[in-house]
């Protein structure tokens, strides 16, 4: 039994011996540079083709994503600025006039 | 004509040069990737993708090795990747079996037949075809280039970039494996 099994392991070893090379298909040439031909992407083609990959996409979207959050947030504090800004006038301007026609001041 | 004058007719683009290239070792591309992946289809595609690489990369190749040491280092290396993709390919899919999924992955024949082998030994060549399967890859790549492209150990570590006592080292692990994995598959049997 084992030395059966020896013999199939010895002869499976030694079945490579003497083996031809493998051909390839025919017309591997005429398949090879039709094939090198359909991969001559134009720049658009490998643009959009770079643009769709997943990972640019998400990146991309994300990018558009903060660039609006961080606009919505500057936006808020600038009108906050200008609120302020515009009370403060407003206080100075009646302070001004207050102070100017001495309103409230009844003394002579 | 001479290995210089071909890689500077290549290397200026000349068709006609890259079309004798291709035809001129063709089959021992194929024969070396086939030998690999066991699978015909697969070398077809993967003999191709080694001569588009040439063709893109011959501006890179400063004639320090033959041009066939070349195209077997290529041929090599993109079998060798396609077997690994095809290994985290099966892991996806028993993952993804492990969760129900249906997973359609690219297999390997169960009993490949090389083309060139002796009639009267393909029976114990497909043993040794499935063994060569469970052996790393560069035990696998070391003796398959020895028995199927008759490469010396020499032309061996110039193919893979290493010592001559390494290659012999190879070779040896890769014997006591293949003789462990056909033990047990004529066991199972």
């Amino acid at each position: 039994m084992n030395s059966n099994i020896n013999k199939l392991v010895d002869d499976a070893l030694n079945s490579a011996d003497g083996a031809a090379r493998a051909a390839a298909k025919p017309y591997l040439y005429t398949r090879l540079t039709a094939r090198m031909q359909r991969n001559k992407d134009t720049y658009w083609e490998k643009a959009i083709r770079w643009i769709s990959r997943p990972a640019v996409a998400i990146a991309g979207l994300c990018l558009v994503i903060g660039i609006n959050v961080a606009a919505l947030i500057l936006n808020r504090d600038d009108s906050t600025a200008v609120a302020d800004e515009q009370a403060m006038s407003t206080d100075d301007y009646a302070n001004t006039v207050a102070k100017l026609y001495d309103i409230e001041n009844n003394e002579p | 004509m001479n290995q210089p004058e071909l890689i500077e007719q290549l290397q200026r683009g000349d068709e006609a040069a890259f079309k004798r290239l291709v035809e001129e070792w063709q089959d021992m591309v194929y024969n070396t990737v086939v030998s690999l992946v066991q699978d015909e289809d697969t070398a077809d595609d993967l003999t191709q993708e080694v001569f588009i690489q040439v063709f893109q990369s011959i501006s890179s190749f400063k004639g320090d090795s033959k041009i066939s040491t070349w195209l077997y280092r290529i041929a090599v290396s993109k079998a060798l990747d396609h077997e690994r993709k095809q290994k985290r390919k099966k892991r996806f899919a028993f993952v993804q079996r492990l969760f129900g999924d249906e997973a359609n992955g690219e297999h390997h024949p169960a009993d490949f037949r090389h083309p060139g082998i002796l009639l009267e030994k393909k029976e114990s060549a497909e043993g040794l075809f499935s063994a060569l399967r469970k052996i790393p890859d560069t035990q696998r790549a070391a003796f398959t280039l020895h028995k199927l492209e008759g490469l010396s150990y020499q032309e061996i570590a110039a193919v893979l970039n290493t010592t001559l006592p390494a290659v012999e080292s190879l070779m040896a692990r890769a014997k006591t494996n293949l003789r462990k994995a056909l033990t047990e598959l004529y066991n199972n049997r």
